[in-house]
């Protein structure tokens, strides 16, 4: 596989050519202007901290690495998305795939991705309606389309019609538009281990079709490639063959599909799908454009802020502080993202994901040189698993140390046995509906260790097998018994590698519950990270979102 | 640790100032509500307001409590009073001992007791809660005449409540030490106050007020109450402060049991 900084193998398709081989350059070299240093005359720097922002003063001489500022997206998705699909990499275009009879599955990328979601259209809906109009130009009748969900919620009848459009939502929905269940026994079939022995499991639709067609969104390196519809239409136990403690303190990072063993065991399962049922992979990869208008600068470094991006962002800061915690998380929640589509690439998953990764690499890679003894970030209010949801404490740690810590390639941001320090309110708040397990999680479990193998030792079977939780995540909206148990195991290698975690403004007791220390202030945190890592640390501040990486030298 | 000194106008604008929103703010003063040695104390707390116990405010006193204090709180908590008329036949001074679930006790025990009692009668207020400024202080002292008790050198202050007893004044002390639920807690300060200064121990129930004002809470809702004053338990002379602070929260408990029927 390539990634930049590596030399690349020969791609072709119009994507590429489109971008005048900038996929064939190292962008993250490119990037001095994305790492800035706090002088004595630096402003305030802007932290998210769930709902809310901080203004936080850095001290003289910390770096601030910014998110390199959006792409520009396809003028014609349209057109791009057709393009992709009529010179697929190293597969024969899609029309020629398709004929009357076949038995035609679309499987799509669930509301995990984007984060926040995009606005409308979604790109979910702009491919698979290209691609149903071929199919139906072709003649093909048995027509399935299966959110894939791994052992995430189901998604809801209002949120499959946002992400696949009201036109095939009404034609489709319910019967042949639907959520994949990981835990139907019926509804799943065993293709076999892998070459080591890992075992795979398929949507049994999926694998009973002709043609697969996965529709994937990429917004990080972590998503898409072959592994996608081994786990998004996989089961339990196809899961955990990778989503355990090992594999996850083994992938340096999730982020570097190369050096992750989640992405080399993902990858071998991908491979015995991929000899099972034959995939035309669609990748749609987005930019980094998170904020709308007229909050595009919270993206900028702050002292390029104008006065009116000053004053905007101070009534959005004081609106925030005053306003009732439900309220804000609605306000939030609704908030969709105006995503720029900079590049579709279809065909074999190899090749197909080659390009993603390049863009990816192009939109988001930035180079910092020598890692730091502390790295301050302000968790945001999203996360995979809590679109219209709640952050609840094990989501904030599994975004903080499982996530932002892992956006890395090369080596971590923060030194073996540093500091990470992170602004959270961490309230111990839950959905009852969306994360039953994780309410048992944090009061079971965390009561008696925190400590990711032991944990996986003595619980992840019993609350997999739970008959109450699989019922929940058959019927209703609820995450599956064991997914807390993987939201913790994401930040195993974090935990693993750094000496102190401290929250700012975090929930006293749900801090200690998780073991992690919590300060009021930014300078009370500096502090105590002092006493780990010494006298005049050096500090990082990692300003996301939005969602980038750094390749650290 | 040099930290970057621009952007002030930013940092205004938005409300900063190097407070976090709402939510997290820290509190400009940590509040005291815990007993125990408080070794940044000393010397911070503000004396005991003695000019307020003469005649002049004590006559303001009795008008602000006869207009204002009494009238809210017999429109908000609905006291119904139980032996207050047996008072008139108890030496004073005394100690009065009630049990303690909300800051609506005091002004529930002094609307119920009679007026010669009431003008006699001073309020031991934790030194570490009332006393931190000069004008929370003045304003209790004029509002339920009160002395400052301090809770975290309990000798200290039972010293100064033995000096007002000796000054005939009759001291509200709540032997709990700080606002419980139930009748737990009881502790034997008060009676060792009582069989040094020679003094009968008042045993006081007042019931139902932590449901109307609860601890840390404003006034929640209106309800019913009860304050019920029992028979004086006399110290004998050798007795164990342990010994009588038993039989004072076995008389409480028993004011409790017969004022809920």
């Amino acid at each position: 596989m390539s990634v930049t900084g590596r030399p690349a193998k020969p791609v072709r398709g119009t994507v590429v050519e489109r971008l005048g081989g900038l996929a064939r350059r190292r962008p993250a070299a490119e990037r001095e202007a994305s790492v800035v240093e706090v002088t004595d005359k630096s402003p305030p720097t802007v932290f998210q901290a769930g709902e809310s922002f901080r203004l936080e003063r850095l001290p003289v001489g910390s770096r601030v690495v910014y998110p390199p500022p959006p792409m520009k997206g396809l003028a014609d998705v349209e057109s791009g998305i057709a393009a992709a699909l009529d010179a697929p990499h190293e597969m024969d275009p899609l029309d020629s795939l398709l004929r009357p009879g076949m038995r035609l599955t679309i499987a799509f990328d669930d509301l995990s991705v984007p984060l926040p979601p995009m606005q409308l259209p979604d790109v979910r809906q702009r491919v698979i309606e290209q691609v149903l109009e071929r199919a139906y130009r072709a003649g093909v009748e048995d027509i399935h389309l299966i959110a894939a969900l791994a052992i995430h919620r189901r998604m809801t009848p209002a949120e499959l019609r946002r992400t696949v459009g009201s036109a095939v939502f009404d034609a489709f929905h319910p019967d042949r538009l639907y959520n994949h269940d990981a835990e139907d026994p019926d509804g799943n079939v065993e293709l076999g281990p892998t070459s080591d022995g890992e075992p795979v499991t398929l949507n049994r639709r999926a694998a009973e079709s002709d043609l697969l067609v996965y529709v994937h969104v990429i917004t990080a390196t972590l998503q898409g490639g072959k592994k996608s519809p081994a786990i998004g239409l996989g089961s339990y136990r196809s899961i955990s063959a990778h989503h355990n403690v090992h594999s996850l303190r083994h992938s340096r990072s999730f982020m570097d599909p190369e050096h992750s063993a989640l992405h080399h065991s993902a990858f071998r399962q991908g491979d015995v799908v991929e000899a099972a049922v034959p995939v035309f992979h669609v990748e749609a990869t987005l930019n980094n454009q998170m904020y709308a208008d007229p909050l595009g600068f919270l993206a900028k470094p702050e002292a390029r802020w104008s006065g009116r991006e000053q004053a905007i962002f101070a009534g959005v800061k004081r609106l925030t502080d005053r306003a009732p915690a439900r309220t804000r998380r609605t306000l939030f929640q609704r908030t969709a993202s105006p995503y720029g589509v900079i590049g579709v690439s279809a065909g074999a998953a190899d090749a197909a994901h080659e390009v993603s990764l390049d863009l990816c690499a192009a939109q988001q890679s930035v180079l910092v040189r020598g890692q730091a003894d502390i790295v301050t970030a302000g968790i945001p209010y999203i996360s995979p698993y809590n679109v219209n949801s709640i952050m609840n404490p094990v989501l904030v740690m599994s975004t903080a140390l499982g996530y932002f810590f892992n956006l890395y390639q090369g080596k971590p941001l923060v030194r073996p046995g540093g500091v990470l320090i992170f602004t959270h309110p961490v309230e111990r708040d839950f959905h009852p509906v969306h994360h039953p397990s994780y309410i048992d999680f944090y009061e079971e479990v965390l009561a008696e260790t925190t400590d990711p193998a032991e944990v996986e030792r003595r619980f992840e079977r019993s609350y997999a097998e739970d008959e109450w939780y699989r019922h929940l995540f058959r019927t209703s909206y609820a995450y599956h018994g064991a997914h807390p148990f993987y939201m913790w195991y994401w930040g195993a290698h974090a935990l693993e590698h750094v000496g102190e975690v401290i929250f700012v403004g975090g929930h006293p007791e749900a801090c200690r519950r998780m073991g992690f220390r919590r300060a009021d202030t930014m300078r009370d945190a500096l502090e105590m990270a002092e006493q780990v890592v010494g006298r005049s640390p050096s500090l990082t501040h990692f300003h996301c979102p939005p969602l980038f990486y750094c390749e650290v030298e | 640790m040099r930290f970057a000194a621009g952007g002030r106008a930013l940092e205004r604008l938005a409300g900063a100032g190097g407070k976090p929103g709402r939510a997290t703010r820290v509190p400009a003063r940590w509040r005291t509500v815990a007993s125990g040695i408080d070794p940044w104390s000393e010397g911070v707390e503000v004396p005991d307001q003695a000019w307020l116990r003469r005649p002049g405010p004590a006559l303001a006193r009795e008008a602000l409590q006869q207009t204002v204090l009494f009238p809210v709180t017999r429109f908000v908590a609905h006291p119904r009073v139980i032996g207050a008329a047996d008072l008139m036949h108890v030496p004073q001074p005394a100690v009065l001992a009630p049990n303690h679930a909300s800051d609506m006790d005091t002004p529930l025990v002094l609307a119920a007791l009679p007026r010669a009692w009431r003008t006699r009668t001073v309020i031991g207020a934790a030194s570490d809660r009332f006393y931190r400024r000069r004008r929370y202080a003045v304003a209790a002292g004029l509002w339920i005449n009160t002395v400052p008790f301090d809770r975290g050198g309990e000798s200290r202050g039972l010293a100064d409540a033995a000096e007002l007893l000796r000054e005939g004044w009759n001291v509200l002390l709540y032997p709990q030490g700080t606002r419980t639920s139930g009748m737990e807690g009881f502790r034997s300060g008060v009676a060792r106050l009582c069989v040094a200064a020679g003094v009968p121990l008042i045993p006081v129930h007042v019931g139902g007020t932590a449901l109307l004002m609860p601890k840390g809470r404003g006034v929640i809702q209106r309800g019913k109450t009860t304050v019920a004053f029992g028979r004086p338990v006399y110290p004998s002379p050798d007795e164990d402060p342990l010994d009588l602070m038993a039989r004072a929260a076995e008389a409480v408990a028993a004011l409790a049991a017969s004022s809920a029927r």
